[in-house]
């Protein structure tokens, strides 16, 4: 498996923050909240969250709005919103290396900095991205080499209690028995993030 | 989120302070706080740490056309980004007069002391030139934001290498990736240095810090 590095509490002004990082992909999420959100976002019943995903050039384009639908799905099935109605929480990831998996270490990164920050949720989450070569070998947390010759790319976010798939984004063509296959392969090594 | 006001107790306890030659954080009125700079995988990027002030620096280049005016100078775009991560009412995109500020400081250090060569980003006159961009985030505002992302800026174009080139006989221009050929440090002919001083007006008298802290600041 590749290296995982992982610091809580970098930031001082955030209310947690976690530096998170598998090999070469560096990310950095923050957490600010629950505090007090605009009217227009208020939720009578829960809790806002607002996901910003920031890449190292600066300029946000779909890539990256991809990247934040998927964690504000993964989130919100974690998170006990009912427990901060009218309030919200800001997420904000900066990449800060880029080696290939951003995905999932930005999902993994969130996670330890909503841990960090102590809001109320209902499971941790863990995210593995795994790809398929054109010999039809799965390899798991790939590098940035393998990723560019691979024809699929597989992330799963399994979550923490029960095991169960919470989220997953693929990219490239295959079959469904090499989707089962790859999760397999992942719920392993999920386990031991 | 709206930015927390500063209360009067603190506001006070600061300037109390300074008055019997004390620093919240217990250092002396000219010494600065630590700095800490981390380069990262690719080149052109850095980290930079002046206590808790954290700001990121990224440069990337481009092939362009040069500006008519000027067709034999490179050029170098500065921006800087105020992530929601630095403190909680910043906003994604929204800058405000900081920004205004931080690029000001920036820009009158980087471009217009001509610390860098822009006549060695020709590439061809009147043709193609390379563009620097250079993007300042800032990760955690805890004070003196101009010196961190002067700082930041600096080191990352001390530690970009640019693509070689090539140009063929018949106009044509060639970027070679770094297997084809060895990448080009850039050249820098002064280093800019910035410091900040917060200056006090107490009871008729003018106290002189350097390297202020948010609080301070406010």
């Amino acid at each position: 498996m590749a290296q995982h590095k992982g610091e809580l509490n970098f930031l001082s002004r955030s209310d947690g923050s976690a530096l998170y990082s598998i090999d070469d992909t560096v990310i950095l999420a923050s957490v600010h909240g629950p505090s007090d959100v605009k009217v227009s976002n208020r939720k009578h019943d829960g809790l806002h969250l607002d996901v910003c995903f920031s890449p190292r050039t600066g300029s946000s384009n779909i890539g990256e709005k991809t990247i934040e639908a998927i964690i504000t799905h993964t989130i919100k099935q974690c998170l006990l919103a009912h427990l901060h109605p009218r309030a919200g929480v800001t997420l904000t990831i900066q990449e800060m290396q880029s080696g290939g998996l951003d995905l999932s270490v930005s999902i993994n990164a969130s996670c330890l900095a909503l841990l960090d920050a102590g809001i109320q949720m209902s499971t941790t989450f863990a995210a593995v991205t795994c790809c398929l070569t054109s010999d039809d070998v799965c390899i798991v947390e790939p590098s940035e080499i393998e990723l560019k010759e691979s024809k699929a790319v597989l992330t799963y976010v399994f979550d923490g209690t029960k095991m169960d798939v919470i989220t997953t984004h693929q990219e490239g063509a295959f079959d469904c028995k090499q989707l089962l296959k790859c999760l397999a392969k992942c719920k392993t090594v999920a386990k031991d993030v | 989120m709206k930015e927390i006001p500063l209360s009067l107790c603190e506001r006070s306890s600061v300037i109390e302070n300074l008055k019997s030659q004390i620093r919240l954080d217990g250092r002396q009125f000219m010494e600065t706080r630590s700095i800490e700079v981390n380069f990262g995988k690719d080149y052109g990027c850095c980290t930079v740490s002046l206590g808790e002030t954290r700001v990121l620096a990224q440069i990337t280049c481009e092939v362009v056309e040069p500006r008519p005016s000027r067709p034999n100078e490179g050029k170098i775009s500065i921006y800087v980004h105020l992530s929601p991560m630095a403190a909680p009412h910043f906003e994604m995109g929204k800058g405000g007069e900081i920004i205004d500020e931080i690029q000001q400081i920036l820009d009158r250090n980087i471009k217009e002391s001509r610390c860098l060569d822009v006549e060695s980003l020709c590439i061809m006159a009147e043709e193609s030139v390379w563009q620097f961009k250079v993007d300042v985030t800032v990760l955690n505002h805890g004070g003196n934001l101009g010196d961190a992302c002067n700082l930041a800026a600096v080191a990352a174009l001390r530690h970009f290498h640019r693509p070689d080139v090539t140009v063929e006989e018949d106009g044509r221009v060639t970027i070679h990736t770094h297997e084809e050929k060895e990448l080009i440090p850039t050249f820098l002919k002064k280093i800019p240095v910035c410091l900040t001083f917060a200056l006090f007006e107490v009871e008729d008298d003018c106290i002189t810090l350097i390297d202020p802290t948010e609080t301070e600041e406010r």
